[in-house]
């Protein structure tokens, strides 16, 4: 427990990332008819701060457009309104060219590192291209950077020669890692890092993001599915539903007592591997699944599979707004969902 | 006692490597019973999905070798004629796989590929079988079945896609049900609901299922009893409630241990199982799990014996004495990356 800080320690200081209402609309379905296709919100006007040494765990099921928004921080892709401020500077609108300055700063580790490594170079030459196409240093202190990336992320040097394919899912994730730390940014955003590995991989890579935060005081965002990791990975935790945030605030708190209905539907619909006699919580069946983005429904997004909707919820969409506790929430009845 | 369902008595299976037979499944013994759902759960590599698809005949012939047997209802169904397992396969015992998009056809309707399944097996007239067919999806919970039977694959989501593989599964009422990961492409919240759906037809049908999963959420709440695999063999085997209770296995703990809680104080740091699974081809002598387990002895340079003990058994060297002693000392610093 000693090894996450107190969250209130972090609201004091100036936020590394701030996202003002950042949206991300695609087109769909476009032909050469002009105004034909169909715009869809994938992100759709999200606000959020990371202060820095935090790491805010971002979690939704899949097509909530938690992995559009990650992109959408690093430019990617380019955004369709917001700002998103890194250090004070909003780097939403800047040209590819103005970029390049900031992209040392904010660096993304991948969900599948087979996907994400190149194939064809070694090991050295993968970790080595940031820091030759930012010209951080000589040949020498490539050498010895290198070096040291591998000890970050424990694995021997001498693999530094080898080719991705040569490795295990857990040890590509690392070297992953290892590029993503390269350049020493203030920013990492990790896209389900975890989740293309086996169980028992699991395990180690998170151990390894752990103790890299508390030794690089890393600010992490740290996007993923699977609710128990980002529990165990994040200070404070934000839930998609739709392109849109639902819930965000203290992690303990908002596992503890969640108090969106979705949240709480999300928590209550993982398995949980122990006996049933030990188990706490009230299975709550959500009808239907995720509507889609491009015909969201009215009101409340959520409203259609949600347990406890009332007439308001169908006409009026909740704002995001705090309680008492310091968590945020966009729902007309917080904490309604009861269970026994 | 009455006999099992399906009873496997040392099932071995190779593939043809580029230097010689490579073992990838070794003495294989398990039964599954009537009305039960037994848990396979091993990581990725472990062998589980090869094993049952050399019950159902389903591996190339010319590049694997099969050897041991499997006795449904009786009759041995390893190396049984292609003819025979063809009125086993979809009547008897129904597969349902990890992605059901690649187990459709993709050019025809869902209503269509059910239909196929029913008249295959039984001689129902075409208008007949597709109004079962559309009983079928109603019954798997799909809300409006005669539209999503009109329907082709892509255009649904991959609940309703699974619901429909369940359901294509479900049409000749099998005896034995084989789910290969059915939940693992699908989110939490689906995901609940076909477990949901998966433990209704076992007290509506009466089927028996065996669910391979790699998540011990999922085991414990389907299991009645579990298999742990690991390189190829089964390292574990014991009821859910013993598993859960009082793990025998070393990889068994770490499997339990690893998963970060979601309730109580949050741990500094997970136990992991450092290392990763061998290769088939580079299994180690002596205890497979050995190079990767904290509770090792030199002991475990030779083949484990099989402790047997109140109908659970494990492949481990570590008796009883010494069991909890073993568990409570994780070794933290092991959590290198060999």
């Amino acid at each position: 427990m000693t090894a996450i800080q107190a969250p209130s320690a972090f609201q004091d200081t100036r936020p590394l990332l701030r996202v003002d209402g950042l949206s991300k609309t695609f087109m769909v379905g476009r032909t050469f008819i002009p105004g034909s296709g169909q715009a869809v919100r994938a992100v759709d006007a999200v606000s959020f701060d990371v202060f820095p040494g935090e790491t805010l765990g971002l979690v939704g099921e899949s097509g909530c457009g938690k992995s559009t928004l990650g992109r959408s921080l690093m430019r990617l892709h380019d955004v369709s309104a917001g700002r998103i401020e890194l250090d004070g500077i909003d780097i939403a609108r800047l040209s590819p060219r103005q970029l390049r300055p900031y992209r040392r700063h904010m660096q993304m580790i991948f969900q599948d590192p087979a996907a994400s490594l190149n194939p064809r170079r070694r090991v050295g030459d993968l970790l080595a291209e940031p820091l030759r196409v930012h010209r951080i240093a000589d040949r020498a202190g490539i050498a010895r950077r290198l070096r040291e990336l591998m000890d970050i992320v424990s694995l021997p040097a001498s693999f530094l020669d080898r080719y991705p394919h040569e490795f295990s899912g857990g040890q590509r994730q690392r070297i992953g890692i290892a590029r993503a730390l390269a350049l020493e940014p203030k920013l990492i955003v990790a896209d389900e890092p975890v989740s293309a590995l086996d169980v028992s991989v699991q395990a180690q890579i998170v151990n390894l993001l752990s103790d890299l935060r508390r030794q690089l005081q890393l600010t992490t965002l740290f996007i993923a599915h699977d609710l128990s990791v980002v529990r165990q990975v994040s200070e404070r935790t934000a839930v998609m539903y739709l392109g849109s945030i639902v819930e965000i605030g203290q992690t303990d708190l908002l596992f503890r007592r969640p108090a969106h209905p979705y949240t709480q539907a999300l928590l209550s619909a993982i398995p949980v591997p122990r006996l049933a006699a030990n188990r706490k919580r009230e299975r709550i069946l959500l009808k239907g699944e995720i509507p889609s983005p491009a015909n969201p429904p009215s009101g409340c997004r959520f409203h259609p599979r949600c347990p406890v909707s009332h007439e308001r919820c169908r006409t009026e969409r909740p704002a995001l707004t705090q309680l008492a506790d310091g968590r945020k929430v966009a729902c007309h009845f917080p904490f309604s969902l009861q269970t026994t | 006692m009455p006999t099992p369902l399906l009873d496997v008595q040392g099932l071995s299976i190779s593939f043809a490597g580029r230097n010689g037979p490579i073992k990838v499944i070794e003495d294989l013994c398990f039964q599954v019973n009537e009305q039960e759902t037994l848990c396979i759960v091993g990581e990725s590599g472990s062998g589980k999905t090869v094993a049952l698809l050399s019950m159902l005949g389903l591996l190339d012939p010319l590049s694997s070798r099969v050897e041991g047997s499997a006795s449904f209802k009786g009759a041995n169904i390893l190396g049984a004629s292609q003819e025979t397992l063809r009125q086993i396969r979809g009547r008897e015992i129904a597969l349902i796989s990890q992605d059901p998009m690649t187990a459709m056809i993709p050019v025809r309707t869902v209503g269509w590929q059910i239909v196929e399944q029913i008249q295959a097996h039984n001689g129902l007239s075409r208008r007949a079988a597709w109004n079962r067919a559309i009983e079928l999806l109603g019954e798997v919970g799909i809300a409006n079945p005669r539209m999503i039977a009109g329907q082709f694959p892509h255009q649904l989501s991959g609940g309703m896609r699974q619901r429909a593989m369940i359901a294509m599964a479900l049409s000749c009422n099998p005896s034995l049900l084989i789910a290969d990961e059915p939940t693992t492409a699908l989110d939490v919240t689906v995901q609940a609901q076909v477990l949901d759906l998966l433990r209704r037809l076992r007290r509506d049908f009466g089927s028996s299922i065996v669910l391979i999963t790699h998540d011990m959420g999922v085991v414990a709440e389907m299991a009645d009893r579990v298999l742990v695999m690991y390189a190829g063999r089964i390292v574990e085997h014991g009821s859910c409630d013993a598993i859960f209770a009082d793990a025998w296995h070393p990889y068994t703990w770490g499997l339990l241990d690893s998963i970060p809680p979601l309730d109580g104080p949050r741990p500094d740091r997970l136990v992991s199982i450092p290392g990763s699974p061998p290769q088939p081809d580079k299994r180690p002598p002596g205890c497979v799990f050995a190079p990767r387990c904290h509770a090792r002895i030199a002991a475990c340079a030779e083949p484990p014996p099989r402790q047997l003990a109140d109908g659970r058994d494990a492949l481990c060297v570590i008796d009883y004495a010494n069991r909890h002693a073993g568990r409570s000392h994780p070794v933290h610093t092991m959590d290198q990356s060999a």
